[in-house]
């Protein structure tokens, strides 16, 4: 092809202006890279806080359970399920727990405070509670009569590992659920509203407090990967529907318990793509005056060509050809320089600062990200970029399709 | 020095198309970083105005023991002449007593940890937005059925399963001993504050139900306070506290009190400056481009201007003038455009309530309002001539390094 032969001889022809837009490109391109990376790196990080600290991938619970935490709407065969959750091999670790409300206090004060009836040796595969403890020892298996209080909620009641607590709550069947607990740790999860609430006991403990009879709220589930998350749902769904408790039990993913972390992820990487495709204009723009200076700069060679008989199309298509290769030069160029930047920082991780560390505890972020690659990020990033270069590309492509040879010559 | 002017206006208009590209270019850029700055501001004043207007108030003066261990113990009598020097505080708009404390909320089969709010009605209509946020049922001080009142948000409402009309208990903590209070309240109202979690976790009540349940007597947990400018809060919470300090009580701003808020809000502020700084770069790529372009173009004329004696100090300076008018121009439109466009779409806000979990995960509302100070974009202006000065370096000193004879030489 004589013509992209042409075209591509053309950007050698002004070095330094193609050059500086091919450089514009990949300045974009590399941009655009490293902050999505960024982006899905803080996502997985917050989305690994949730799962692991909180709600495990899946939870198996009564199909009315969430959100309105009903006692009465509760797992009755938690042990079966259990064990049938155990011989799947996509399925990690699982443990059964049950969340109920209750005010908690000692001898001077009392407070509001949700109980986590756990099992201990369960809970210490499935999530990271265990290394929550920041005083004390976290429960023992067999330990019924132990507690582990949230850090705030310790310093609010006054207490100190040893000390006696007292609870009391509404039990399943509206009865009063009371009883005593002796502090054997304190744990910090760093959000300061489950600090100064969380209090962790024995699951056989609550249980029999809020006369739930056997019966557990919840059964978390952690899976060896989160991408085997859609299938392991509707395999659990499945394998409920087999065992006969399909009616009284569902699987319900993480994404649904914590709909706010879902949410804000959506709208972060929403309106981060907003601001990139203004940031590519402003780039493109900056490159469509390159492009425009080389179709204006041979209005005289293209006049020539004209007249010595080549179709308007083909000039088009030349001109056009010279802004893709420079397009593409640039984009390659990006991902050259974008792709190992951010894999650097992968291994590495960007440490945001000891103040940024306590803020982005709360909203369950650690202040180290680690920029994910993803082919999604480069897709995107290459056709944000291209997409709007080759757009623009299109104006002088137009003109010189429509060139009348006489004008060319006489003008150029 | 008016001639120089005038040789720029006209350089610069020279090759109309090339100039105007690079003016979108500039103004794409300053429009983005404009608007991005106007969602922060919304943001970040959402995120202060929900903690401030929902509840926090201004400036709450609590018992001194009480911004440490928020426990019912911490109740105060208000001393006699508080409500007279607040009353007669001219940089105060209004201010409410109010008995809040920690509790358990109670329907049949479901339970959930609140915060009791007691409060004198009439006065919290002037401190918070809760009587403005009723949905259904009425305020406090429109019920006249028997029984004791109580509001409760859209949101709880749906978790317990109860409307307006039915009955709730509430148990917490008595004042001056362990003893646990409890109570039935009607439902008088449903409220929506806009911000979720909040919503989730507060009730409110009539003051002197919630001093009769827990024998507080006239006893108040905290005294909240609006003023007529919300950056006088330090200044002021300084002086009243200087006077009530002797009494046992603690005045502080809510900067004080939600250290996490000003923090958070400084981090983004931080955060957002090398996101900004990628506009700035890639409006110079076209910067430096455009010029190259245009002075390779005028190699002749310039040669020409240099045989005739024009010093190469006036040359950059010639080029730095031309680059400062493009910039001038894009600053004057960027500003206008993105100016506009803020205060437009601040003049209804963005609805994002399908992402209202989402939002109140971060702390803000289901509507933000973005907002621009004439500061700001007099910086964001400044900033791009800034750029456009100090990018137009490198192509005026390609321009003064000329050799005048050979660039006479070149073909004009």
């Amino acid at each position: 092809m004589p013509l992209l032969r042409i075209a591509w001889r053309n950007i050698g022809r002004n070095k330094r202006r193609s050059l500086l837009s091919a450089l514009a490109v990949a300045f974009a391109v590399a941009v655009l890279t490293f902050a999505m990376a960024l982006q899905q790196g803080s996502y997985a990080d917050m989305i690994y806080q949730t799962v692991h600290a909180r709600t495990g991938h899946l939870q198996v619970q009564h199909p009315d359970y969430w959100p309105d935490a009903d006692l009465t709407k509760r797992l009755k065969q938690p042990g079966e399920i259990l064990n049938a959750l155990e011989a799947m091999p996509a399925v990690l670790a699982s443990a059964p727990r049950i969340q109920a409300a209750a005010l908690v206090g000692t001898e001077e004060n009392t407070f509001g405070a949700l109980i986590q009836g756990i099992d201990p040796a369960r809970e210490r595969e499935t999530s990271t509670l265990a290394n929550m403890v920041r005083e004390g020892k976290f429960l023992e298996t067999n330990d019924r009569d132990g507690a582990l209080l949230g850090a705030g909620l310790a310093k609010n009641l006054g207490v100190e590992l040893g000390d006696e607590i007292v609870f009391i709550g509404q039990g399943a069947d509206g009865s009063l659920a009371a009883g005593r607990l002796i502090v054997r740790g304190i744990t910090r999860m760093g959000i300061a509203e489950l600090d100064r609430t969380a209090v962790t006991a024995h699951v056989d403990r609550i249980g029999e407090a809020y006369s739930m009879r056997g019966a557990v709220t919840e059964i978390a589930v952690l899976l060896q990967g989160n991408e085997e998350q859609d299938a392991a749902e509707s395999g659990i769904e499945a394998t409920l529907q087999a065992m006969g408790v399909g009616s009284d039990a569902r699987v319900v993913p993480w994404t649904t318990l914590m709909p706010g972390i879902e949410q804000s992820i959506k709208l972060d990487w929403y309106s981060g793509q907003i601001i990139y495709f203004v940031l590519v204009l402003v780039v493109g723009f900056g490159i469509a005056n390159t492009f425009l200076m080389a179709y204006l700069e041979r209005l005289r060679e293209l006049g020539v060509i004209l007249a010595l008989g080549m179709r308007p199309r083909g000039v088009a298509l030349m001109v056009y050809a010279e802004s893709v290769f420079l397009t593409l030069m640039g984009v390659l160029a990006g991902l050259a320089i974008g792709i190992p930047v951010v894999q650097f920082f992968h291994r590495k991780g960007i440490y945001f600062g000891k103040e940024a560390e306590e803020i982005m505890a709360e909203y369950g972020m650690s202040a180290t990200i680690h920029p994910a690659l993803s082919p999604l990020v480069i897709r995107l990033a290459v056709l944000i970029v291209g997409g709007v270069a080759l757009v623009l590309a299109l104006y002088p492509a137009c003109k010189a399709s429509r060139l009348a040879p006489l004008d060319g010559m006489r003008r150029g | 020095m008016k001639i120089l002017l005038r040789l720029a206006w006209r350089n610069v208009w020279r090759n109309k198309v090339r100039t105007v590209i690079l003016i979108c270019a500039m103004t794409a850029g300053l429009v983005g970083v404009l608007f991005s700055l106007g969602l922060t501001n919304s943001w970040l004043d959402q995120i202060r105005e929900n903690a401030v207007r929902t509840f926090a108030g201004h400036i709450k003066i609590h018992h001194a023991g009480y911004f440490d261990r928020p426990i019912v113990t911490h109740a105060y009598s208000a001393p006699d002449s508080l409500a007279s020097t607040l009353s007669a505080h001219p940089a105060v708009r209004a201010w409410a007593p109010r008995s809040s404390v920690q509790g358990l909320l109670s329907t049949a089969s479901r339970s959930r940890i609140v915060t009791l709010v007691g409060i004198d009605a009439e006065r919290e209509k002037q401190v918070s937005v809760i009587a403005d946020a009723m949905q259904e049922g009425g305020y406090l001080d429109e019920w006249k059925k028997p029984g004791r009142p109580i509001l409760i948000s859209r949101k709880l409402s749906e978790r317990i399963g109860m409307g307006v009309g039915k009955k709730v208990v509430l148990m917490s903590q008595q004042f001056g001993s362990n003893e646990v209070g409890s109570g039935a309240f009607r439902i008088a109202g449903v409220f929506d504050t806009g911000n979720v979690s909040f919503d989730e976790n507060h009730v409110y009540l009539q003051q002197a139900d919630v001093q009769q349940m827990l024998q507080l007597g006239d006893r108040v947990t905290e005294t909240v306070l609006m003023l007529h400018e919300m950056e006088e809060s330090e200044e002021v919470a300084l002086e009243l506290s200087s006077a009530y300090e002797g009494e046992g009580l603690a005045v502080l701003s809510w900067k004080e009190r939600m250290p996490f808020v000003d923090k958070s809000m400084e981090l983004t502020r931080r955060m957002m400056v090398p996101y900004y700084s990628v506009f700035y770069i890639a409006m110079a790529f076209g910067i430096v481009n455009t010029l190259l372009m245009a002075i390779g173009e005028r190699t002749h004329e310039i040669g020409v201007m240099m045989a005739v004696g024009m010093g190469r100090k006036w040359l950059i300076f010639l080029i730095l003038l031309e680059s400062m008018m493009i910039a001038a121009v894009a600053s004057v439109l960027g500003c206008a455009v993105g100016g506009g466009l803020v205060a437009w779409i601040g003049a209804t806000g963005i609805d994002l309530s399908a992402m209202a979990e989402g939002l109140a995960y971060m702390g803000v509302s289901r509507v933000i309002y973005p907002r621009l100070g004439w500061e700001e974009m007099t910086v964001a202006g400044a900033a791009a001539l800034a750029v456009a000065a100090a990018f137009s370096l490198y192509p005026a000193w390609r321009a003064a390094r000329m050799e005048p004879v050979e660039a006479i030489r070149s073909v004009g």
